[in-house]
């Protein structure tokens, strides 16, 4: 009787721990987005791109630098409990995993627009060479419990244009 | 100081160039950040504690960098990458290196 009262403790423990992340985690990665989607038509104008400023030329821009600096942009996002769990049994199933493909998506277009944001606040026109890189502080491979996080920084070199 | 990750730098000529010159920074992370975390992994979003460690450990990697240049008398660095490694639980080390150049 008192294993069965431990297991019910432990399993509505666990079922509220599920809910919890369900409700609380949509609720933080909906506002998330909002914000995302926001900053974004904002910062539309400055352009970011993933091409050498060289290139730009033989394309036929016409582009005067004045000066270029070096900027990034760094975000860790963490996942909710109902994300880990269903990464968990996504071992067993495989196949599409779209709750860790917004998580993803979330923490590189946050990423992108710190980069743009502190571009913008330093005065530059455009950032060129973007280069993504995915940081790992906060991995521990060999357990169940890993608390999973994203950490993304984005870099590039900042153009102040004539 | 000139920083740019593309292979020169804009608008000047390259005068000497001093080769490879890189810094790097192991991180640990804190308990107390820790435990905030843990319970940030409950609901999920932005940990902001892991992302200020980041930023300072990145800071601090591209500070060595620059003085490594700055000994050979290099006034700008081009082609930074990065580059991270995780060398033991919870511990991550970012490395940073681009080429020492003198322009002008």
């Amino acid at each position: 009787m008192n294993e069965y009262n431990s297991l019910l403790i432990n399993l509505s423990v666990f079922i509220g721990l599920l809910l919890i992340g369900y409700f609380v985690g949509g609720i933080v990665e909906k506002r998330h987005f909002k914000s995302i989607l926001e900053r974004e038509e904002k910062l539309l104008y400055f352009p970011v791109i993933n091409l050498a400023p060289r290139r730009l030329v033989e394309i036929g821009e016409d582009l005067q630098i004045e000066n270029c600096f070096f900027v990034s942009g760094l975000v860790v996002i963490g996942e909710d409990y109902f994300k880990r769990i269903l990464g968990f049994l996504a071992n067993f199933f495989g196949g599409r995993l779209l709750s860790h493909e917004s998580l993803l998506d979330r923490a590189r277009r946050e990423a992108i627009l710190r980069l743009k944001e502190k571009a913008i606040s330093q005065g530059a026109d455009m950032v060129v060479n973007l280069q993504l890189q995915y940081l790992s502080i906060n991995k521990e491979t060999d357990s169940q419990n890993a608390n999973n996080s994203v950490e993304i920084m984005a870099y590039g070199t900042a153009l102040k244009v004539k | 100081m000139f920083i740019t990750n593309i292979d020169y730098v804009p608008s000047l000529k390259i005068i000497e160039h001093y080769g490879l010159v890189s810094g790097s920074t192991v991180r640990a992370k804190h308990i107390g950040k820790d435990f905030l975390a843990s319970l940030k992994n409950l609901v999920g979003g932005e940990i902001k504690g892991y992302t200020e460690l980041l930023e300072e450990a990145r800071d601090e990697a591209i500070d060595r960098m620059i003085l490594q240049a700055e000994d050979f008398g290099a006034n700008a660095i081009v082609n930074v990458r990065f580059s991270t490694a995780s060398v033991a639980q919870g511990a991550a080390e970012i490395y940073v290196y681009g080429t020492a150049l003198k322009v002008s």
